[in-house]
């Protein structure tokens, strides 16, 4: 940390304080620094940018731009902030996408929404977006939604004649003497889920991918602040509702910090609880699509079996299989009642039942290790350069694990230890998940246990201390919260006004963005039938990535 | 190698002998029996103070107020099915003790029937008032407000009366 | 004559076998994935492929533009008769083959040929690059496959020094098919990338190029080119039956059903491989089939002529 000052003792800030353990938030008073600060910081061991997020300040007529810093070997975290004016003339910031690879893309949606200029920007197009949003800025604070949508015909046409547009353009650039063509692989294809890759492909091999993202672009940070903070968890658990409970526990943290409010050990340990059913029901899905890209369809059959009685946990504790809409701030929603623990303890047997027959079968395969084992290989740099995190980045044998960097909830009153592989390469990337899902199984058996002994003592009572009262208004603000969700990490950034009812902005960073960066990386030089495995592998979720 | 993937095709075939809850056949039993099972809305209106925090925290818009014609109390929530999303937000917000007014938990999962354009077009949460209630309420209403001016009659009269005694007096 | 052509084994025998096989595939396959498979329509669902199938005749087929109408519909036609065809040639009962024939196993094994041919020109003719590339793929699987498949095939032929599937399987006994084990194993392998089944169904490989050469087909003319997928599985199932097992001849009795025992072992066979074991890639499929597969069937060869002159004493 000292380091870390005696840099920034070198230029002229607005102020240096420590925030939370590990995290150092500085606010510099010149945006024309920022390209010496990050050089000198990646040099001191800050090698990953997490995300960028610009807030629009539109009283004080100011953007402020918000860098997150990372280290992820000696877990130093550096929270960057300066100002930058609003006019879309003088909206510029030098960019810091040549020195840290991670931030293209992030930089690439600043720019998108808020209309950011990030100067020496390899590659600044529109991302996520539709053609009919671009260069209108949306999460601009005077952007106007309705007057938009009444166009919608218009912007339909629009977006229409600009792919065949595109289309055209790309197929006539080709040279008619190769044998190259252009493959789309995806909106609608069997195993690609709501994204294109745009394959440049010489019969079977590949010679380079543009993925085009953004089908399911829903606005959630935009959404979110239309709706009060309670309403909130409706739009933060649709990140991608195969794991809802940790993004919402992430939501929940931020508004917490900034309400000053401390909830109960039983609400805590509830959300270990949750949040791991969570991870293993996601995990669940995980596996079954890694095989599914390979045509194998038993795996995520067999999963689902179990997940059902997962699901059914879920169902008897919160009402709702999927969206459950179960954690608050302030809390859990529900009480606990001793019959769903029985409900649990009967998914937990029947993945003890059923775990050895997978593990003989499917992680022990030697097709799939022929194919997996040297494919979509990722080294420890990558992921620190890429800001990678979760699964990928742990099957590369990075030790990053915010359960246990940065504990929330009552992670660290719990057993946990980083769970990691040693190639990186997809084949890795299925162990870790089958590894997580057995960590997760012992964190519910120990947190299980846990809550059990403490209803008997009395000292937890479930049907009573689950919520502790929230004020319904809040104070101005700003926190950050970070979780481990299924995927990786999911840093959130919220922004509260004086008297706040609704969240001012929220920042959701999430996993697959930085992951689906690496799916051009991966796949150039392979063949066609690499796609699926490499982009199952990398464990992506459209709801995430486009958020 | 190829023995390895003997012996994985020969453990697949145990499958066979699972017995799975995909297996059963739930089309004639209830699927779901959590209590908190949150499903179609059930709105009792002899109850509801019309206090519209269940509009005011919908996150999707789903509740409409439907007006009645009477003067407190007059605003009762309708719901969008096909909007919800099932959260249960605006049962947690409801006031009414000891029962809430607005529950969906242990509600119906059976909500689309029929299958036709019609049924989907009434996808909606009605509340039926039988005119026998709104005219009890009117009723009582009329009752109360007769009540009150003949309570304000009496005491413009007692008023009066003390005025003119006092007039008198002076 | 007309009933060996309309209904035993002709053309309503195929459409039974297509609409059983196929019930019969996905139910097996939802038990091993722990589901139920089709279960409302009939009983256990076995109406359901019926009407899947008789819901393709009376949908409407759709020609993709800028494509050679006769070309796209023709060749569909072309595949499932020709796939047809090989059913008149297996013996299904003792001394009832439509065709009796003395080259019987070679004109088997020609129209089992020609089959993936026709299939690489409805994806060459769909004016699809998803259907282009299945079609390239076919092509590129069969060459490799199929050599190992004709060589495993001539095994029995060796043996008994026959071509004819009749006096086959009258001479078949059970020293016969002790000796023949390793070269029914090495049919079995050729078969599945000849069926496109994992982990050979790179042709057809749905999470890279969709539905290889069927993307663009609807309608009847999918339904033809499935009934040409299923036929093709009867003859090739059948030759493995015949040609190794002992064909109709069973243990207490010989009959038609014994026949059909064996080939529906065979699919099961099939179909638990299939749950079990991912897709590999097409340059895998390559390297396995030129450097392990064709190499160990021509050693069968080998040692049929061996096992010819030392137990079948035909050194002289």
């Amino acid at each position: 940390m000292d380091d870390l000052k005696n840099i920034f003792s070198l230029f002229d800030t607005e102020y240096i304080t420590e925030y939370k353990t590990s995290w150092l938030k500085v606010k510099l008073s010149f945006s024309s620094n920022l390209l010496d600060v990050a050089q000198m910081l990646q040099k001191n061991g800050l090698r990953t940018i997490s995300t960028i997020s610009p807030t629009d300040f539109i009283d004080e007529n100011k953007i402020e731009m918000n860098y997150f810093f990372e280290d992820l070997v000696t877990k130093r975290n550096c929270w960057l902030k300066c100002d930058i004016p609003r006019e879309l003339k003088h909206c510029k910031i030098e960019s810091l996408s040549n020195l840290f690879k991670g931030a293209l893309w992030h930089e690439r949606e600043a720019y998108s929404m808020f209309g950011v200029k990030f100067l020496n920007h390899p590659d600044l197009r529109p991302i996520i977006l539709s053609q009919d949003y671009y260069n209108k800025f949306p999460f601009r604070k005077d952007f106007d939604w309705q007057e938009h949508e009444k166009n919608s015909v218009e912007n339909m046409n629009l977006i229409v004649e600009s792919f065949q547009e595109e289309e055209h353009l790309s197929e006539n650039k080709l040279d008619p003497n190769s044998s190259e063509m252009i493959l789309n692989w995806g909106p609608t294809h069997p195993a690609s889920g709501p994204i294109r890759l745009k394959v440049h492909c010489d019969g079977e091999d590949i010679l380079g991918i543009d993925p085009d993202i953004g089908f399911v672009w829903r606005a959630l940070e935009h959404l979110v602040t239309q709706k009060d903070f309670v309403g909130a968890i409706v739009a933060v658990e649709r990140l991608c509702f195969m794991d809802n409970i940790n993004s919402m526990v992430c939501y929940a943290q931020a508004v917490e910090e900034i309400a000053e409010i401390e909830i109960t050990e039983f609400a805590k340990w509830m959300r270990v609880l949750l949040g791991e059913v969570g991870r293993i029901s996601s995990h669940m899905m995980g596996m079954g699509g890694f095989y599914n890209a390979m045509g194998l369809h038993t795996v995520a059959m067999w999963n689902m079996d179990m997940r059902e009685l997962f699901l059914d946990f879920l169902e008897s504790y919160s009402g709702a299989r999927i969206a459950t809409a179960s954690v608050e701030a302030g809390g859990v929603r529900y009480g606990l009642a001793p019959e769903m623990l029985e409900e649990l303890q009967k998914a937990l047997d029947k993945f003890d039942a059923t775990k050895e027959d997978i593990k003989n079968i499917f992680i022990n395969n030697p097709t799939m290790k022929m194919r997996a084992a040297k494919l979509g290989i990722l080294t420890q740099d990558e992921v620190q350069e890429y800001a990678l995190c979760g699964v990928v980045a742990r099957a590369s044998g990075v030790k990053t694990d915010i359960r246990i960097d940065e504990p929330y909830a009552a992670y660290d009153q719990i057993e946990l230890e980083y769970v990691t592989q040693k190639g990186g390469s997809a084949k890795d990337r299925l162990f870790q998940l089958f590894e997580e899902i057995e960590q997760s199984v012992s964190i519910i058996k120990q947190a299980k246990k846990h809550i059990e002994q403490k209803i008997e003592e009395g000292e937890f009572n479930p049907t009573k201390d689950y919520m502790v009262k929230m004020p319904k208004k809040l104070p101005k603000g700003e926190a950050i919260a970070r979780v481990e969700w299924a995927r990786g990490e999911v840093l959130m950034h919220l922004v509260t006004q004086e008297k706040a009812k609704s969240p001012y902005r929220l920042k959701m960073k999430a996993p697959s963005f930085n992951h689906t960066m690496m799916v051009e990386h991966l796949l150039k030089g392979e063949t066609l039938s690499d796609i699926p495995l490499v982009f199952g592998s990398l464990y992506i979720c459209q709801g995430d990535l486009d958020r | 190698m190829i023995l390895e993937i003997l012996k994985k095709v020969l453990r697949v075939s145990r499958a066979l002998f699972v017995k799975s809850p995909a297996q059963e056949d739930v089309r004639f039993t209830k699927m779901h029996t959590s209590s908190r099972y949150r499903g179609k809305h059930s709105i009792d209106y002899e109850t509801c103070i019309g206090c519209d925090s269940c509009n005011k925290i919908c996150p999707t818009g789903a509740i409409t107020m439907k007006h009645l014609p009477f003067k407190k109390q007059n605003i009762v929530p309708e719901v969008n099915l096909s909007i919800c999303i099932f959260c249960g937000l605006c049962e947690d917000v409801c006031p009414t003790k000891p029962h809430k007014s607005i529950v969906l938990s242990g509600g119906r999962y059976d909500m689309i029937s029929g299958g036709w354009h019609k049924d989907q077009e009434d996808f909606w949460v009605h509340v039926d008032i039988p005119q026998s209630y709104i005219d009890a309420r009117l009723e009582e209403e009329e009752a109360a407000r007769v009540k009150k001016e003949l309570a304000a009659k009496k005491k413009a009269a007692e008023a009066a009366a003390a005025k003119a005694q006092e007039g008198e007096e002076s | 004559m007309l009933f060996e052509i309309f209904i035993f084994p002709g053309i309503l025998y195929i459409l039974v076998w297509t609409v059983v096989l196929f019930w019969f595939f996905r139910k097996f396959m939802a038990a091993l994935h722990k589901r139920v498979g089709p279960s409302f329509n009939g009983p256990a669902g076995s109406y359901q492929t019926l009407f899947d199938l008789s819901k393709l005749l009376t949908k409407e087929s759709i020609t993709p533009q800028g494509v050679n109408p006769y070309l796209f519909s023709l060749m569909p036609l072309l595949a499932a008769s020709i796939a047809i065809v090989p059913t008149a040639l297996i013996p299904w009962n003792s001394g009832s083959t439509v065709l009796s024939s003395n080259y019987a196993l070679l004109v088997l094994v020609v129209l089992i040929g020609i089959e993936p041919f026709l299939l690489f020109l409805t994806g060459f003719g769909s004016n699809n690059k998803y259907s282009f590339l299945g079609g390239i793929r076919v092509l590129t699987q069969m060459i490799s496959m199929e050599t190992s498949f004709f060589l495993a095939a001539l095994s029995p032929a060796i043996l008994f020094g026959t071509l004819n599937l009749n006096s086959i399987v009258e001479s078949s006994s059970w020293l016969s098919f002790v000796v023949l084990i390793p070269g029914f194993f090495l049919y079995f392998i050729a078969l599945l990338g000849l069926l496109e089944q994992p982990p050979f169904n790179i042709p057809d490989a749905e999470q890279e190029i969709v539905y290889g050469f069927y993307t663009e087909y609807s309608g009847t003319n999918y339904f033809l080119l499935k009934i040409a997928e299923f036929s093709e599985f009867m003859a090739v199932f059948a030759g493995a039956a015949t040609l190794f097992l002992g064909g109709y001849r069973g243990l207490f009795f010989d009959n038609f059903l014994c026949l059909f025992l064996k080939m529906l072992a065979i699919a099961v066979v099939m179909m638990v491989i299939r749950a079990s074991t991912p897709r590999i890639t097409m340059k895998q499929m390559l390297q396995f089939s030129w450097s392990y597969l064709v190499p160990l069937t021509l050693l069968n060869l080998a040692w049929i002529m061996a096992a010819k002159i030392l137990f079948f004493g035909a050194a002289q």
